[in-house]
């Protein structure tokens, strides 16, 4: 019985070693199969021009053309005032939101090379609500056309970025230079600025975007620093792409960085042309008249405020 | 039955050959990324002939690309020369020799930019009100090229950047003219015309110099 038992027993740990090899070479060939694919549908994604995260880096905004802004101005001409709102919303890790904090509408003239920048604090009241509660319910679209039936116009763009999005930006092109234009000294926002010129980086300029507290008008100073931390921004994207190179680059970078709906990189080229060809001078920053209470309301001249800036997206007799 | 040593063996050739067979393809999907940005050391483009004797060539090329890479191929480089050459040609030196402008001039733009380019800008852009000079002698820098593709690594932009330089006798004495041109050419209907420009000039006689820019192709809404 013994001498029977022996060999089965051999036979049996012959036989789980050549199971052991056979698991373990499959395993192997099924890890290498699985990374054959991937890499293999990673690499036809992309030359698919699909993003892939990996080689596209991280996304720091996104910027949509809206239907309804476009269909207004094609009737036009591609010469005709257009309108693009920037929102900067409140969405952060951990705290989440995406209420449109940050509000501001340009208005731009391509004929007379002129822009006027509509800054619209966040608790101006729009249908009984705080305007920037739109984002947080539809999005860009339905905060642009929020914005857009405040001010009576047809939104083409809107470009959306929370606050992460914000500073890796500013940090990603090396920051930007502000002429800060009165002390600062805010815990809330951490905001701590002598006047004068300095050098922000993202973080810095996320701070002074953020400060309400130290003026007695609270938001509705804020909603213009914005506007000034715009206006840096395209100083300093006018500096570096002055010439097609340049403003390849800046494609490139948007392409790796920015979500962009309904937008191709011709018509990346021709907005940025047409930036370049508005000199930071001819752009106004003005915030919208407004009332008092905890939800403002217009103020009075607001009608012809909006009239003046809708005719051709830029104020001239306000 | 197979016996224990030839099954082994069995496993052992199909786990290499399962190898070799995914080495290969992961090599051939690097080949094939390799390729796809291929550079932009493309054959190099024939001159141009022109009556004076000015021939633009092409210097650096450099491509960008908001997908896969990209390039500018052989064929969309000469067509973008030629048609730089026909903008030289006919816009500044034809003016110059015969007064007026040659007809092909206006066939480079597409017909967004192609008013403007023969109508507000047509000072600028051309020699058409310098009128005849003698003893024209031009110089140009090398056509510095900047491709630009689209998501799929399709090319859809290239920028051809240049200067040129002529001097010749006017009546009131000797005529300096210096251009930097940036044109740049998408494709329409098959071929590569201008769909943006920005040109400067400087003309200086004896008696004045004067500076003009002209940039067009901004339309950003259609």
């Amino acid at each position: 019985m013994k001498l029977a038992i022996k060999p089965r027993r051999g036979n049996r740990t012959k036989r789980t070693t050549k199971q052991r090899v056979k698991r373990a070479v499959l395993a192997c060939a099924a890890f290498v199969v699985v990374v054959v694919v991937g890499v293999a549908a990673l690499g036809a994604a992309w030359l698919h021009g699909y993003k892939v995260p990996l080689t596209t880096g991280a996304t720091y905004l996104r910027v949509e053309k809206l239907a309804g802004g476009s269909r207004a101005d094609a009737s036009t001409g591609p010469t005709s005032p257009f309108f693009i709102l920037l929102i900067g919303n409140d969405s952060r890790p951990g705290v989440g939101g995406s209420r449109g904090d940050a509000l501001h509408l340009v208005g731009v003239n391509p004929k007379k090379h002129k822009a006027t920048m509509l800054d619209i604090p966040r608790d101006t009241c729009w249908y009984g609500d705080k305007i920037n509660s739109a984002n947080a319910t539809g999005g860009a679209p339905a905060q642009a056309e929020a914005v857009g039936g405040l001010v009576g116009v047809n939104v083409s763009y809107a470009v959306d970025v929370d606050f992460d999005g914000f500073t890796s930006m500013i940090d990603a092109v090396g920051g930007f230079t502000l002429n800060v234009p009165f002390e600062m000294h805010d815990a809330d926002s951490g905001a701590f600025f002598h006047p004068g010129v300095q050098h922000m980086t993202g973080d810095l300029a996320l701070r002074f975007s953020r400060d309400r507290h130290d003026f007695p008008q609270s938001d509705i100073i804020r909603t213009n620093n914005q506007g000034l931390v715009i206006l840096a921004g395209i100083r300093q994207m006018q500096q570096s792409a002055s010439n097609a190179a340049g403003q390849f680059h800046l494609i490139t970078l948007l392409y790796q960085h920015a979500q962009l709906m309904n937008l191709g990189v011709t018509d990346l080229y021709r907005l940025g042309r047409l930036v370049q060809d508005i000199p930071v001078g001819n752009i106004r920053n003005v915030t919208i008249p407004v009332g008092g209470g905890n939800c403002l309301s217009l103020g009075g001249d607001a009608p012809g405020f909006f009239a003046d800036f809708r005719d051709d997206a830029i104020l001239e007799s306000h | 039955m197979p016996s224990p040593r030839k099954s082994s063996n069995n496993l052992r050739s199909a786990a290499i050959i399962g190898g070799s067979l995914a080495v290969v393809v992961v090599l051939a999907i690097i080949v094939a990324i390799v390729a796809g940005g291929g550079g932009s050391k493309a054959k190099k483009p024939q001159h141009v002939a022109n009556s004076a004797g000015l021939a633009l060539k092409i210097g650096t090329i450099d491509v960008q690309s908001a997908g896969p890479p990209a390039r500018i191929n052989s064929s969309v480089q000469q067509s973008v020369l030629d048609s730089s050459q026909t903008y030289v040609d006919d816009a500044i030196l034809a003016p110059l020799e015969k007064g007026r402008l040659d007809q092909a001039y206006a066939q480079i733009f597409d017909r967004g930019v192609r008013r403007q380019a023969t109508g507000a800008d047509r000072a600028t852009l051309t020699e058409v009100r310098t009128g005849t000079l003698k003893g024209l002698k031009a110089t140009a820098t090398k056509v510095r090229l900047d491709g630009m593709g689209d998501q799929t690594g399709k090319l859809v932009l290239v920028a051809a950047t240049f200067g040129v330089d002529v001097s010749a006798k006017g009546s009131g004495g000797p005529v300096k003219i210096q251009r930097l041109a940036e044109l740049t050419f998408a494709p329409e209907s098959g071929r590569w015309v201008v769909t943006a420009y920005r040109v400067g000039v400087t003309r200086s006689t004896p008696a004045k110099t004067a500076a003009a820019v002209a940039r067009a192709g901004t339309g950003a809404i259609q």
